[in-house]
């Protein structure tokens, strides 16, 4: 029987994944924003079983801007991603270490 | 009965191209796991009665900002330096973070079952009135304003991916106009006395 | 008008002190002699006086508060004089002694840089004795007690800079404020015990407390009496140096011999025997520290004696013959017989100084030599300290008719008819001790007077008159004192207003008449005889066969060792106490203060301090994916905080 719980603990375990993502990865800085577009589509997730589950609206109505805004901050972070490139000619995320210590 | 066989497929599926996105050595193939993650969830979002969302996610997501994520992955030349583990030294505790996370989440889900409403059959679905029309109903009138940000918040991205990754050519001629209001007579005249001629 | 006079009488030392001590150096010798000598001398007029009038009205005594010095409560402390019998003729005694000795400094410490100093220390003394004998309550006491401790000290280190002089006089003060720890504890005892530390409240009182105890643990109970009593006495061993606490006394011969006329023979030692006397209410009370008071005086007596036999220096031989008769005097006071014992601490005084300063004026005579090895026969060339030390000898041993023959007499009759537990013990002890005394005095006088004179002793000749005259006025008394006064005060109560005491029949088993008929009746006792043996074997073996004494030591070699290490005691301070107490402070000092505060606490905070920050700086590592970690990981724990909080597991 499918109950909102099942829905919940796939956005859970999509979002822990995420974040494991996130944090053991070691090739480079587009796995971490691919890792964060996980996270955003598990809370996307969560809105949406919500919205179905309370026969209220206002969940899409969010999960609308979520997208848009997820859209809009991929394509900075991008941009953001080939500036570094230039400058540093390599997106190793072990290099990005100019602020240590 | 339907509903949750396709429910237990597709987020098997889910999870695994989610777990892929994370674990291969190829940025090629995260990207295109996590196209295949983004499907599937389109898919299971179709399951909750959002149809247009779903189709959005597609459009969108999929279309259009993996797409970039190619464009981008394929720009830059990436090295995958394959003697190297591709995991630090935190995979373990974080793999044990990870758990832990996934595990609290889904704990507290179930603690607090009793506050939810439990039965989706007996959910009232107004007849004949599509997601979308709903969507846009309520889109247009009590979130106008939101939305009208949304659409500010696009041009944004425009502007700042343009002006951080713009390159002018070099020495091309343009006109700045700045300069040029700004000269000094002195610089571009020079008024000689030249005695005369005979 | 009496309470004013003997307020000055306690007043005018410390003045004259004070004066001497801030301007004897600036104004000259004379001003300091003048004051000083005028001070003491004004307070001895006015005990004197006293005197007279106590003796005239026997029953004047008089208690009175001169300023309340603390309130708390209903508790009431103050500075007050208690002027009796006993009070007037210990003022008397100290302050003839201290005019003796201020008299004979004049000539003694002539030529000492200190000079100044030396009068302003002992018209200081002088008061602080005053205050410890006019005390009316425990507190004034124990400051006085303190005081001639400190003054003690001051004087036996005056000269400073010789290092045997301050190892001595640490020793003093140190071994004192192990008798003084006891002495608070006992007196801290009175004041729980009756609230008050008057003597007036305590004595009134102390009857009615006889039968209380004290649980000292669980399973063992004792009366409280004798527990303070005992206290009490700890004290008094501290001060009048009574075995163990004793070792202290010889070393105090590093002072110049003035003070050791004054401080060690006459006044200081004897404040523990004045407080024993004085305490007689609440000794009486106590059979069993009574018995312990004899024991300890007895054994004091003949072992200190024993010592006297195998010393060299001069001084050192009568700090003995000066421990071992605070032996008596305790032991007069633990058979219950104060008024013999203040009788012999009176005869003591006058031919103990007197003994001290005629070896002050061989010391000087001798420019300044004390090994009585590299004296001998001096009568001819100092024929009047000759003269007053065969007095001063006479009186000590207990030769008929001189004063200490009084005194010792009517001491040992009272421990020979005493029935307290160890009296038999203590009566063997003193017998004995009597024929030491005579043994260690003549071997002495014979040795320094008599004999060969030495080439080197040729030239010299009598000391001044400054110290001359002193010992003249201490031998008459010496000689003639004891004949008027034994029998009111040992036999007729003169002290009965102050001390308590069973009737004279009881005590000494005799009926006193008069002190003809007491020297007559002593002569049926064994100890003139055996006083007279003394001598008589001293004789012997030194002039007589002046090669025996070392055969003896050769024969008796273990014994002997003994007696030179002074049965070890010093060896077991030295080394056990004195080490131990070293070390702890060494390693307190090394563990506590240098390792754990500097090191670990000062020190400690701030490396610590350092290297958090150090491990600190490096979680700034630069990578995202360390901070998203962290981030995450504090999620984790708000999570978990929340699911236990759900379980109810945590609130």
């Amino acid at each position: 029987m499918l109950t909102l719980q099942s829905y919940l603990s796939l956005a859970a375990i999509i979002f822990a994944i995420g974040i494991i993502g996130i944090v053991i990865n070691r090739k480079n800085i587009i796995i971490v924003m691919m890792c964060t577009e996980l996270l955003l589509i598990s809370v996307n997730f969560n809105f949406i079983a919500f919205s179905y589950f309370n026969q209220d609206i206002a969940g899409q109505i969010f999960v609308f801007f979520i997208l848009t805004v997820a859209a809009a901050e991929a394509a900075i972070g991008l941009a953001i991603l080939v500036a570094l490139y230039r400058n540093k000619k390599s997106i190793d995320v072990q290099e990005l270490k100019t602020l240590r210590n | 009965m339907i509903k949750e066989i396709i429910f237990y497929t597709f987020s098997s599926v889910l999870i695994c191209s989610s777990l892929a996105v994370i674990l291969f050595r190829n940025p090629v193939y995260s990207a295109v796991s996590l196209i295949l993650s983004f499907i599937t969830s389109g898919f299971l979002w179709l399951l909750l009665d959002a149809e247009f969302l779903a189709i959005v996610l597609i459009l969108v997501y999929v279309g259009a900002v993996m797409v970039l994520f190619l464009f981008v992955i394929m720009m830059l030349n990436i090295n995958n330096e394959r003697e190297k583990s591709s995991f630090n030294s935190l995979a373990p505790f974080a793999l044990f973070i990870g758990l832990i996370i996934a595990t609290e989440l889904i704990t507290l889900i179930w603690i607090n079952s009793s506050q939810f409403n439990l039965n989706s059959e007996a959910i009232q679905k107004p007849d004949q009135v599509s997601n979308t029309l709903l969507l846009g109903t309520e889109l247009f009138t009590n979130y106008i304003l939101s939305f009208e940000v949304a659409g500010f918040i696009l041009l944004l991205a425009i502007i700042i991916s343009i002006s951080l990754t713009l390159r002018a050519r070099k020495n091309v001629k343009t006109q700045v106009a700045a300069d040029q209001i700004n000269t000094e007579p002195s610089s571009r005249i020079k008024l000689v006395d030249l005695k005369e001629r005979k | 008008m009496l309470f004013n006079l003997s307020l000055m009488a306690l007043i005018l030392p410390l003045i004259a002190g004070i004066l001497a001590g801030f301007f004897g150096k600036k104004i000259g010798k004379l001003f300091t002699n003048f004051v000083t000598i005028f001070g003491v001398l004004v307070s001895l007029v006015i005990s004197t006086y006293l005197l007279i009038i106590i003796l005239e009205t026997p029953s004047l005594i008089f208690n009175q508060n001169v300023y309340t010095w603390l309130e708390i409560g209903a508790y009431n402390f103050s500075i007050g004089l208690l002027v009796d019998n006993l009070t007037v003729s210990m003022m008397v005694i100290v302050n003839f002694i201290s005019l003796m000795v201020h008299v004979y400094t004049i000539g003694y410490m002539h030529n000492d840089p200190g000079y100044h100093r030396f009068f302003c220390y002992i018209s200081l003394f002088t008061f602080a004795m005053l205050s410890l004998v006019m005390a009316n309550n425990f507190l004034q006491l124990f400051f006085g007690w303190e005081a001639v401790g400190v003054m003690s000290y001051l004087l036996i280190g005056f000269w400073y800079t010789k290092e045997s002089a301050i190892k001595a006089n640490f020793k003093a003060f140190i071994i004192n404020r192990v008798g003084d720890m006891f002495l608070i504890l006992g007196i801290a005892l009175l004041f729980s015990l009756f609230g008050s530390l008057d003597y007036e409240q305590i004595f009134n009182n102390a009857d009615s407390i006889k039968l209380q105890t004290i649980m000292l643990s669980p399973a063992w109970e004792v009366p409280s009496i004798t527990l303070a009593c005992l206290l009490l006495f700890g004290g008094a061993m501290g001060k009048s140096a009574q075995m163990p606490l004793h070792v202290w006394l010889p070393d105090s011969m590093e002072g110049p011999t003035p003070i050791s006329a004054l401080i060690h023979a006459a006044t200081m030692v004897t404040a523990g025997v004045f407080m024993l006397a004085r305490m007689s209410p609440l000794f009486e009370l106590s059979a069993s520290a009574l018995s312990f008071v004899l024991i300890v005086g007895s054994v004091t007596a003949i072992s200190t004696g024993l010592l006297g036999l195998v010393q060299y220096d001069i001084k050192r031989v009568i700090a003995y013959s000066t421990l071992s008769q605070l032996g008596y005097m305790v032991v007069a006071a633990g058979v219950s017989a104060y008024s013999a014992s203040l009788f012999h601490l009176m005869t003591h005084a006058f031919f103990k100084a007197l003994l001290f300063l005629a070896a002050g004026s061989v010391i000087v005579a001798l420019h300044h030599e004390q090994d009585i090895r590299k004296m001998g026969g001096l009568r001819s060339k100092l024929p009047i300290t000759y003269i007053t030390s065969l007095i001063g000898s006479l009186a000590l041993i207990g030769f008929p008719g001189f004063s200490g023959f009084f005194s010792k007499d009517a001491l040992i009759e009272a421990v020979f008819h005493s029935d307290a537990y160890a009296s038999d013990f203590a009566y063997y002890c003193v017998l004995i001790g009597v024929f030491v005394t005579s043994l260690y005095t003549f071997r002495l006088f014979f040795v320094v007077f008599h004999g060969q004179l030495k080439e080197e002793n040729k030239h010299v000749k009598e000391p001044q008159l400054s110290i001359l005259i002193p010992l003249i006025f201490l031998a008459i008394p010496s000689m003639l004192i004891a004949w008027p006064t034994v029998g009111p005060m040992v036999f007729n109560g003169f002290f009965s207003n102050s001390i308590i005491q069973p009737t004279s029949i009881d005590l000494f088993g005799y009926q006193y008449t008069d002190s003809y008929h007491f020297l007559t009746h002593s002569l049926s006792g064994p100890v003139v005889y055996i006083a007279i043996l003394g001598i008589l074997v001293t004789y012997f073996l030194y002039i007589i066969k002046t090669e025996l004494p070392d055969k003896l030591a050769v024969i008796f070699k273990p014994f002997y060792q003994v007696l030179i290490n002074k049965y070890y005691f010093d060896h077991l301070y030295e080394n056990i106490f004195a080490r131990f107490f070293n070390q702890l402070g060494k390693s307190l000092w090394n563990i506590g203060d240098i390792k754990f505060i500097d090191n670990f606490i000062v020190n400690g905070t701030a490396e610590r301090v350092g290297y958090i920050s150090n491990r600190l700086r490096q979680l700034q590592s630069g990578y995202i994916y360390h901070y998203a970690l962290m981030m995450v990981l504090g999620l984790s724990v708000f999570l978990a905080w929340v699911v236990l909080k759900s379980v109810g597991l945590m609130s």
